[in-house]
């Protein structure tokens, strides 16, 4: 996986406020210091079309906010590659990957060029350690978000035995995925 | 198991509590109250707002959610020894997630959801930590809902 990060870009629009601004939900219990140490932890990566993040399959640990830009998401089921959605501007994807570390659901590739904020195990290890509280907000903050999702998932799964085509499929599979719009 | 005198010991066996200090699990030791419950117990309905989480130290659990019209109750995952469950509604106040009934006699420690909010509103080290451990056992959950529904998808499709 190759990444084009330059720590030295100009983050003008990087700010805590911005942070905060772009990713509402997952931040809105944070402070504006704890803002900011969560800003530091993030480190920034460009990326271009066609790049592809991780495959359905590969080791991953890493969180992805997405600042700029739009990503693809597909799933490789039995024979088949199932695109699922995309992820765009205040979106994040990786959750799991960051919490526990393991292999990857779906291949991400990026289609728009994209600014994004990523956070790995060992940056989130070492967030808990040295600020405990903000580790733990995020964590919460994920936490809530996972949750959202079993409860999204569970919704869609009510009248259903099993995904009848892959329309439904992706229907179903997008909320486990974080892809907030579930409309078909 | 002599629940009262070995609830520590099982805290420090748990991988999942590796990074916990024995403070911290002290205070867990505490806090949860260790009980045995009979086969068929039903822990947490979903149905209702539950009051607490529970820590499986003995025996297996069934998560099961109810399918309105098409077939009854569907299995969720089973769940054993150093599992955790009713997070869902712990983290986001609402009613529970997924009914949990035991499969078998149970050995299960429950913290209060208030005793939790009231840690992490303290800004306790221990919250913390607690709190990275719901998130795994959220991912755990998650991982296996879209396992269990890519497999089904998957059945459907001819080679």
């Amino acid at each position: 996986m190759q990444h084009r990060t330059d720590r030295e870009v100009p983050t003008a629009n990087l700010t805590a406020d911005g942070l905060q601004r772009r990713f509402a939900v997952l931040l809105e219990r944070f402070t504006r210091r704890e803002l900011q140490i969560l800003l530091d932890a993030l480190e920034r990566s460009d990326a271009d079309p066609g790049q592809e993040l991780h495959r359905g399959g590969d080791p991953i640990d890493t969180l992805y906010l997405i600042w700029e830009g739009r990503l693809a998401l597909a799933m490789p089921v039995g024979n088949e590659i199932i695109a699922l959605g995309t992820l765009g501007p205040g979106e994040f994807i990786g959750t799991a990957a960051v919490i526990d570390p393991g292999p990857a659901m779906v291949t991400l590739t990026v289609i728009e060029p994209s600014i994004l904020l990523r956070l790995d195990r060992a940056g989130l290890q070492a967030l808990r350690k040295a600020q405990p509280r903000v580790g733990g907000q995020l964590l919460r903050a994920l936490s809530l978000d996972l949750a959202e999702r079993l409860r999204l998932y569970e919704e869609g799964m009510a009248e259903r035995t099993q995904p009848a085509d892959v329309g439904e499929f992706i229907r179903l599979c997008r909320p486990l995925l974080g892809i907030k719009d579930i409309s078909p | 198991m002599n629940a009262a005198l070995e609830f520590a010991d099982f805290l420090q066996s748990v991988p999942a509590f590796a990074e916990f200090t024995p403070a911290e699990l002290a205070v867990l030791d505490r806090a949860m109250a260790v009980d045995h419950y009979p086969d068929d117990h039903q822990f947490i309905s979903e149905e209702t707002r539950g009051t607490a989480i529970f820590l499986i130290v003995e025996g297996k659990v069934i998560a099961t959610h109810r399918r309105a019209k098409l077939r009854g109750v569907d299995v969720i995952e089973y769940l054993g020894p150093g599992d955790l469950f009713g997070l869902v509604a712990l983290i986001d106040h609402r009613r529970e997630w997924a009914t949990y009934r035991a499969m078998g006699p149970v050995v299960a420690a429950s913290l209060p959801y208030n005793v939790f909010d009231l840690l992490f509103t303290a800004n306790a080290p221990i919250a913390y930590h607690f709190q990275g451990l719901i998130a795994a056992q959220l991912v755990h959950d998650l991982r296996a809902c879209t396992q269990t529904l890519a497999k089904a998808f998957a059945q459907r499709i001819p080679d």
